[in-house]
């Protein structure tokens, strides 16, 4: 039966036209991305090496496919969040919008697979996410530029990593991707359980990462202590795997952040679904 | 019905609040297998509220809910898979065709549902050559009856039908009329129904219940319930004043009043009506007729004034 509520969920978000808006949006903006690279990446990396040319030099292409990967995951993974946000928010609220929660919740199903069903639901369009994302951003630019050693602006400097050294990097990578957007989509599920309309989840999962993002910019001290905890703090934490050697205790953190994160926020939707009475 | 069998629906000292306002105040009853049991009160008097625990959509306060002789709260699944529910109005996924969403609903009923049961209930509702249209183009109608669908998928033993007739034409009441009836003749299934269509669940209700206020002012059968010696009277008359007149001086206590161009209306006991036969007469009075019934409309407006 759960697995059956499962496949139900997914047919709903498979067969909602705003499921295809993120993927429509996240295809426009790497094309934009790719079109700009092959048009004028060149210019655009000299750009960007140009205060190391007097300590280094530089030989081979270094605007190839893994760098231009770097560059689409490093400019979307902050707003694919936005887009997760617009199915995963509507999940649990849409229901109770559109009446159909009454029809759901008088199934003989608990309200717990009902509620597990659809964050399996959205883990799994958000995985889609990711994975489009992957393909167009690794398949086609290593399709369109080549492939070749990537060079990383890092915090500590350039890292130069071989060639032969980057697809895992990439896996692992989008592995945390995917678990810091799962962390926005627990965060859109678990408000979408407080309300009966599909708007305010959504606009409230924006607003709580923007504040996030605000709180984990600002260097300010009376934020110090706050910012290591904030899932939007550990949202980039992907990009650890491009520095070399791993930053294995900053993965380690950060993946106990935002897994954290996720028990949390469902367990707290969790309790509220089991006992929402449903009046609307 | 049935009402010396177990209830297939009891309901127990049933309490539900929210806030200061209660809405349910220790309200019980029992409803009997094959029963149509009319469920009536007026707007806010708890019987959405009542039927919201009775599905589950809504967590009582205290008092016990059984269905099957099952308690609802521990045996939610086992309970839910012998019922199918419309609650309020049928609402479905409208970016979805009526068949998907039948599937929908077919993979949460905890029954094996066939194409070709589905293609029956899509028969049997009158939406066979619809189903693959989607539903945000259905009318109120066609959702009505896509509800009904929905709702006996899985063949349940129980129906609980939550104001079915909202929404719906004078032609689409009768059509829910008539399917509410066959399902009651032709499959004997028990069904629970709450209207404002007073009409509607006197003719097709075997028993009832008026609640007001959260609690019951009238249960039984229909028929024993709007059975009495104090009946409501229309008199067709070809002098409506004149006879007017007449009644209020032999009548008082019948509170006689015109009725329409033709009629006088007035509340009398059954013995005291061949004296108004008698005293109309004797004035020259024509009469063309004398209708006495007592309407369900006039009980339920009785009961929830009282």
């Amino acid at each position: 039966m759960f697995f059956r509520a499962i496949i139900n969920e997914l047919i709903k978000i498979a067969s909602k036209p705003r499921s295809y808006l993120g993927l429509g949006a996240i295809t426009l903006l790497v094309s934009v991305v790719l079109f700009a690279m092959k048009a004028d990446g060149t210019h655009f990396v000299g750009f960007a090496t140009a205060s190391f040319e007097q300590s280094l030099s530089f030989s081979g292409t270094i605007l190839n496919g893994n760098l231009v990967a770097f560059i689409i995951l490093q400019t979307l993974i902050i707003h694919v969040p936005l887009l997760v946000a617009l199915v995963t928010g509507d999940l649990v609220s849409g229901e109770g919008a559109a009446g159909t929660i009454r029809m759901l919740l008088t199934r003989p199903l608990s309200r717990t697979q009902v509620l597990f069903s659809k964050f399996i639901a959205g883990a799994s369009y958000t995985a889609l996410v990711v994975a489009w994302l992957a393909f167009l951003g690794i398949v086609v630019a290593r399709g369109m530029f080549g492939v070749g050693d990537l060079v990383v602006l890092n915090s500590d400097g350039l890292t130069v990593l071989l060639q032969q050294d980057i697809l895992w990097r990439f896996g692992y990578g989008l592995v945390v991707a995917w678990l810091a957007l799962l962390t926005v989509s627990s965060l859109s599920i678990t408000l979408s359980c407080f309300s009966d309309n599909s708007i305010g989840p959504i606009v409230a999962t924006m607003a709580i990462i923007i504040l996030f993002t605000i709180i984990g910019t600002l260097d300010v001290p009376v934020f110090d202590s706050v910012r290591p905890l904030l899932f939007t703090t550990h949202m980039a934490s992907w990009r650890s795997f491009f520095e070399d050697p791993l930053p294995m205790a900053d993965i380690r953190q950060s993946l106990i952040i935002l897994l954290s994160h996720n028990i949390g926020l469902m367990t707290i939707a969790w309790w509220k679904f089991r006992t929402k009475d449903i009046t609307a | 019905m049935a009402s010396t069998s177990e209830p297939i629906i009891d309901i127990q000292h049933l309490r539900k609040s929210f806030g200061s306002f209660q809405a349910v105040n220790d309200l019980s009853f029992s409803v009997y297998e094959g029963d149509v049991f009319g469920f009536l009160g007026p707007n806010g008097a708890g019987k959405s509220t009542t039927i919201r625990c009775m599905t589950s959509l809504i967590r009582p306060d205290s008092g016990s809910i059984k269905l099957f002789g099952q308690d609802l709260h521990r045996h939610r699944a086992s309970v839910l898979a012998r019922v199918g529910c419309i609650i309020e109005k049928p609402d479905f996924y409208k970016y979805l065709s009526a068949e998907a969403n039948l599937w929908q609903a077919a993979r949460m009923s905890g029954h094996a549902v066939s194409r070709a049961r589905i293609q029956e209930i899509l028969d049997f509702v009158g939406l066979r050559g619809r189903e693959h249209d989607k539903v945000k183009g259905y009318s109120q109608g066609m959702k009505q009856r896509l509800g009904l669908a929905q709702a006996l998928l899985h063949d349940p033993d129980v129906l609980i039908l939550d104001e079915p007739t909202n929404g719906l034409d004078p032609q689409g009441i009768v059509e829910l009329r008539e399917l509410i009836l066959r399902l009651r003749d032709e499959h004997s299934k028990t069904i629970v129904i709450s209207s404002h269509q007073l009409s509607e669940i006197e003719l097709i209700a075997n028993r009832m219940i008026i609640i007001n206020k959260g609690q019951s002012v009238a249960e039984g059968a229909v028929n024993s319930l709007l059975q009495s010696d104090d009946l409501h009277i229309v008199v067709e008359v070809d002098r409506p004043d004149n006879a007017l007149r007449i009644v209020q001086q032999h009548l008082p206590e019948a509170a006689p009043k015109l009725h329409g161009e033709r009629s006088l209306e007035l509340d009398l006991h059954k013995d005291r009506i061949p004296h108004m036969i008698r005293v109309l007469s004797d004035a020259g009075i024509q009469m063309y007729g004398v209708e006495s019934r007592r309407k369900l409309e006039d009980f339920f407006i009785s009961m929830v004034n009282s």
